[in-house]
């Protein structure tokens, strides 16, 4: 391996460890960084932490460390599912929101809190979520198939139409919730505060086992660059590895969605810089993106979460550091 | 190597390709000439198995090339196909690399040499390390064909993979493919627009009008007034084996 990519992956495993225990001992509560190592490591050999008041004990182990862990889950899981859509759409812009799935995330989800609204029951909106945007995936998979083949073209037409068709869904059932529209409105923004272990439990198999068989077979993305008849010449059946990446893409997108909401950027900023300053060769790229993207969203949550005047979503933080970021970058390449 | 057996192949429900037949010997270098749109392209993908026919076969050592295994009809043919570009910003190196997938997921130190090798032989390892897309339409042709002999094939397809070469790059590319084709018994099949250098350089020539083989020849027996209006439409004189364009027909 390069020496370039060791230096990388060992300056952002670096970041990462400090912007877990900045987040960690960070907040309302300050506390002793010994007592929090005190704690995880009672927890995880299933003692008790003795000497340590029951509180810090709650706010280490039940909320500042699955928001950390969801954190570090979801922008992970957001950058890799931006490298695997760029590769298979063969295209810089295209993100882990291109094909729909996200939007069909917002609509089972907007269905779900308002469901809770009118008949007072409370339906898991993360299970909501999910199935509405696996839905999705199969709606669009149907919409762009062609015999046999996958084309990229296709796929993005058939997601801009199954994610019009959703929007005007959620459109409708915030108009339907009346004064409580807030509650869909603010989980579309995309925000980690409400992380639980669940969360975790949903992400960790999903987001780490959907990134090993991406980065196994990462090469057919390189070559795919090429366009479809090269690709094909030399070897790849390219409708085959196309519908490959899409599951394991809108898996990952589908489960960061369902647990946090809509955040943006993340998987369309950090696969493109990285491609630019780094390198195209998907494998490389993929675990940079998941390290980088791990890192950056926990760093923007902890601010979110750390700011004085109150927290405000992360979603909203990263779209609006994101957006205007990528224009410079963007416009200084050009 | 090569055996077409009577292929016809529509993309509507007029037949574009109609009952093409031709074999190709190993070690031959042989043009593809015709009009745009006399299915010079179709013909090639016909070939690389990128399109099946409707009717007829595509033998390529006696075995149907559409029921080979993707992989294996990889190590034995490559292709360059009109127009291609690399969406990402890949190394020249990297992209050269691309050729040995088929043979094997990565390369050891011999590939690398053998890999090095083919990029000096094609004039692109001056620029190994740049990208790709920053390089000139001629340049990123070079790269696109040192992966395709990467690939080690036992027949290269090209479609117009040289029309962005200067004459001096196409010619030296020739030499260097006859070369391999001379060391290898490698055989090439090249739809071209470059109709001089492509009398000057075939083994043989097939010439196409309206999805038909209409000649199948050496360059010197199609030297004629005849050949020249039949599949190009235009007036031309010969003189002392060679040709000048005088006025569209």
């Amino acid at each position: 391996m390069k020496r370039k990519y060791i230096l990388f992956y060992i300056i952002m495993i670096a970041a990462a460890c400090a912007v877990m225990l900045f987040g960690i001992n960070s907040g309302a509560m300050k506390i002793n960084p010994k007592d929090t190592i005190c704690v995880i490591a009672a927890k995880l050999t299933g003692g008790s932490a003795e000497g340590i008041a029951d509180n810090v004990t709650a706010v280490v182990w039940n909320i500042r460390l699955p928001r950390l862990l969801c954190g570090m889950l979801v922008g992970c899981g957001l950058a890799a599912a931006g490298v695997i859509f760029q590769g298979i759409l063969q295209n810089p812009l295209a993100d882990p929101y291109t094909l729909g799935i996200s939007t069909g995330a917002s609509f089972g989800a907007a269905l779900a809190i308002y469901i809770n609204i009118v008949s007072g029951l409370y339906m898991p909106i993360t299970l909501f979520a999910l199935t509405a945007s696996l839905v999705t995936l199969a709606a669009v998979i149907a919409i762009s198939k062609r015999g046999s083949s996958f084309e990229s073209s296709n796929l993005i037409i058939g997601g801009i139409i199954v994610s019009a068709v959703l929007s005007s869904g959620v459109s409708m059932l915030k108009l339907m919730s009346g004064e409580n529209v807030g509650a869909i409105v603010f989980w579309i923004m995309g925000s980690l505060t409400a992380s639980t272990w669940s969360d975790v439990y949903i992400l960790a198999p999903v987001v780490i086992s959907a990134v090993i068989i991406a980065g196994m077979i990462a090469r057919r993305l390189d070559i795919m660059a090429l366009g479809d008849q090269n690709a094909e010449s030399l070897g790849i059946n390219t409708s085959r590895t196309r519908l490959i990446f899409l599951v394991l893409g809108a898996l990952i997108t589908a489960v960061c969605v369902s647990t946090s909401g809509v955040i943006g950027f993340v998987g369309l900023v950090i696969p493109h810089l990285l491609r630019m300053r780094l390198t195209a060769k998907n494998r490389v790229l993929l675990y940079a993106s998941c390290v980088t993207g791990a890192v950056l969203l926990t760093l923007a949550d902890n601010v979110t979460r750390l700011m004085p005047s109150g927290e405000i979503p992360v979603g909203v933080l990263t779209t609006l550091i994101g957006g205007p970021f990528f224009i410079y970058v963007f416009l200084k390449k050009r | 190597m090569l055996e077409v057996n009577n292929i016809t192949f529509s993309y509507t429900k007029e037949p574009f390709i109609n009952g093409l037949s031709f074999q190709i010997k190993a070690g031959e270098l042989v043009s593809v000439l015709g009009a745009n749109g006399s299915g010079k392209s179709t013909l090639l993908k016909l070939l690389s198995g990128a399109a099946k026919p409707q009717s007829g076969a595509v033998l390529y050592n006696g075995k149907d090339i559409h029921s080979m295994p993707q992989k294996e009809r990889a190590r034995e043919i490559a292709c360059i196909y009109q127009s291609t570009s690399c969406a990402f910003p890949f190394t020249c190196y990297e992209v050269a690399e691309m050729g040995l997938y088929p043979h094997k997921p990565k390369p050891d130190n011999e590939d690398v040499e053998f890999i090095y090798e083919i990029m000096d032989k094609t004039d692109t390892l001056q620029f190994k390390d740049k990208l790709i897309t920053e390089l000139s339409g001629g340049e990123a042709g070079r790269v696109l064909l040192a992966r395709a002999l990467v690939q080690k094939p036992k027949l290269l397809l090209l479609d117009e993979a040289m029309s962005g070469f200067d004459i001096s790059i196409r010619l030296k590319m020739i030499t260097l493919l006859k070369q391999f084709i001379h060391d290898t018994g490698m055989s090439v099949i090249y739809i071209r627009h470059d109709i001089e250098t492509a009398f000057r350089d075939s083994d043989r020539i097939l010439a196409m009008k309206n999805g038909s083989l209409m000649y199948n020849d050496k360059p010197e027996r199609l030297l004629t007034e005849q050949f020249f209006s039949d599949i190009f439409n235009v007036k031309t004189e010969i003189q002392n084996d060679r040709f000048s364009i005088i006025n569209i027909k």
